[in-house]
């Protein structure tokens, strides 16, 4: 129920660096481990630049400033006003995340460089994520070679298939026109990132040409919706020619499959309209400035001086960290919650706890609460009806379980023991309703245990 | 009421999640000499750390039990930090109690278990005699190397597993 899980389970889905330290791919680590905080040991989230080029989440930087005014890492001299984010980075990792556990298997898989997966996972992978193109050459070889094996799917068969050298060839009067042509004013709608090699076309071009060229792969790169023909006059020809009908049977999910993050990235900027929230001079306040101050923001005004205080610097950097760093700023309605979820494990004090819900009691300090509840001093009225919705789902879940054993039981048949088994339905609800009181075991033994306990007093 | 494990990890900032994941560095990539577990599988909030004594110093070839309790502001606030085997050394007083600049003052939340149990193999191996809290151990390192052994191992008491 709410114990804690084993820690071997707790662990077995922490994800770390040295998870690619003995397979194909064991660089890996090294990108994996730059893409985590310092601080967290997390992904970034929200990342963030110090003027000394160090890189934190933004939520945890923020949170080492309310206590120490320098950079974790090198100590120089920082304050929050000094972050910047770093909308690159963001999106860079986000893309990492999402390609990581098909990188994970791809490297993990035969030793042989024979990849034993269904191909989709190759195609998914490849398009995309520039979790890819951070691979080393030798690596980005493998894959490709793997590739090639793939047998031809949907369109492959009219796109040109060049070998890895003419394809470095043909990129360059590409690129290069490119380059020169992206300098000229452009809407950010025009131009995109490659995903692979991470240099800057227009869109039209990235998504006709060059990703075929950076992938050898029509199928994968070319997910494009046509929408006039290519202008770009430079661009490798042949390639052009034979992709286009490609491009348009190749329907919409993909596009946004690929190019997502980079999307996300070119459409981000600075937010208009949000205020950034100040930092506060708590000792020159009065407990009614504080409280007026906490209804501006919509935020509960319950608790002493110092939980009022901790909850408004807490949510001032949720605020800042959200509405001046995130790409994607949520909703004020989730700030709060999330600063609830907060409080709920760090701004409690021992009378608020009492009020919370069962599983956060069990949870916090399962052996003092268990303790008390053996005792008289423990106020079971109380308990009961604080966590009378929690009772009645646990015994719906019960008597759940009971019908299903029992039925399995009535299949082998016995007809004695469905009446027992009714009984026994009826009578936990009489413990929690009628009495009013719950004997103490049941309230810490699991469900099926209810189940047992109560089945065995039905007889009496 | 199931699945706690991740339900009550708040977002990401948790003192939970992030002393998982050093769990795991520390068994993916364990460092000679040092070892560090939590002591009851259902609070991670609690390690035992062993450290061995670096070669070339009187600490050589002995082990000694270290815990570390972390408060849910870790890793912002350093963790409490104590020798739990019997320890002679200037920088540590009779019950254990340490000080080290990086868990006072000087702590960094880039810190981990691993910088830490390094960083008390370092201070076993350079004292800081300028501060000590064993002047007596702080006086003989610097002139009795001999009968400061002689102290040490009066009180070294092995770790049976």
């Amino acid at each position: 129920m709410s114990r804690l899980p084993k820690l071997s389970e707790q662990i077995q889905d922490v994800s770390d660096p040295r998870d690619f330290l003995r397979t194909k791919l064991p660089e890996l680590v090294d990108l994996d481990t730059l893409l985590r905080c310092h601080i967290c040991k997390g992904f970034i989230k929200t990342p963030v630049l110090t003027p000394c080029g160090h890189t934190f989440c933004s939520l945890c930087i923020r949170e080492y400033l309310n206590r120490e005014l320098k950079c974790p890492l090198c100590l120089a001299e920082l304050r929050e006003s000094m972050l910047r984010s770093e909308f690159l980075v963001n999106e860079i990792i986000a893309s990492y995340v999402g390609l990581r556990s098909k990188l994970l298997e791809i490297a993990r898989s035969g030793p042989d460089g024979t990849v034993p997966h269904s191909d989709t996972s190759l195609i998914e992978i490849a398009p995309g994520d520039e979790g890819a193109h951070e691979l080393s050459g030798d690596d980005d070889l493998q894959i490709i070679e793997t590739r090639r094996n793939r047998p031809a799917k949907r369109n492959a068969e009219i796109v040109l298939m060049p070998s890895k050298k003419s394809r470095r060839d043909s990129e360059k009067p590409g690129i290069s026109s490119m380059i020169s042509k992206s300098k000229s004013p452009a809407l950010p709608e025009d131009s995109a990132e490659c995903p692979i090699c991470q240099k800057h076309f227009p869109l039209e071009y990235l998504q006709r040409t060059h990703l075929d060229e950076c992938l050898t792969m029509g199928s994968l790169g070319a997910a494009a919706k046509p929408t006039s023909p290519p202008k770009i006059g430079k661009a490798s020809n042949e390639t052009t020619v034979s992709v286009q009908p490609a491009a348009e049977r190749i329907s919409e999910p993909s596009v946004s499959a690929n190019t997502t993050h980079s999307n996300r990235y070119l459409e981000s900027g600075q937010k208009q309209g949000v205020a950034r929230l100040a930092k506060l001079n708590f000792s020159s306040m009065s407990m009614q400035q504080l409280k007026s101050k906490l209804t501006s923001l919509k935020l509960s005004t319950i608790g002493s001086r110092q939980q009022l205080i901790n909850r408004y610097n807490h949510y001032e950097m949720l605020w800042n960290s959200n509405f001046m760093d995130s790409i994607e700023p949520l909703e004020e309605k989730e700030l709060r919650r999330r600063l609830a979820s907060w409080e709920a494990t760090h701004n409690s004090s021992e009378g608020t706890l009492r009020k919370g819900n069962i599983s956060k009691l069990l949870n916090k300090n399962s052996t003092t609460r268990i303790k008390d509840f053996k005792t008289d001093r423990f106020d079971r009225k109380g308990w009961i009806l604080a966590h009378q919705q929690e009772f009645n789902e646990l015994l719906e879940e019960a008597r759940h379980n009971l019908a299903k054993a029992n039925k399995m039981k009535y299949s082998a048949s016995n007809q004695d023991e469905v009446e027992d088994a009714e009984q026994a339905e009826s009578h936990p609800n009489s413990i929690s309703c009628e009495k009013g009181e719950i004997p103490s075991n049941q309230l810490v033994v699991k469900t099926e245990e209810i189940s047992t306990s109560s089945q065995g007093t039905t007889g009496v | 009421m199931e699945g706690s494990s991740k339900s009550s990890i708040p977002d990401g900032h948790s003192v939970v999640s992030r002393l998982q994941s050093e769990l795991m560095q520390l068994m993916l990539s364990p460092s000679p000499g040092l070892s560090a577990f939590p002591e009851d599988e259902e609070d991670l909030t609690k390690w035992c750390g062993i450290i061995t004594g670096p070669d070339g110093t009187p600490y050589e070839g002995m082990r000694f039990k270290i815990a570390l309790e972390f408060a849910q502001t870790y890793p912002y606030t350093a963790p409490k930090v104590r020798f739990v085997s019997p320890m002679w050394h200037p920088n540590v007083d009779m019950s254990g109690n340490i000080c080290l600049d990086i868990l006072k003052d000087q702590w960094s939340a880039v810190y981990n278990v691993q910088t830490i149990l390094l960083s008390l193999q370092s201070l076993l191996e350079e004292p800081n005699n300028s501060s000590p809290l064993n002047a007596v151990a702080a006086e003989l390192w610097d002139k009795d190397m001999r009968e400061y052994k002689k102290k040490l191992i009066a009180r070294y008491e092995e770790i049976d597993d």
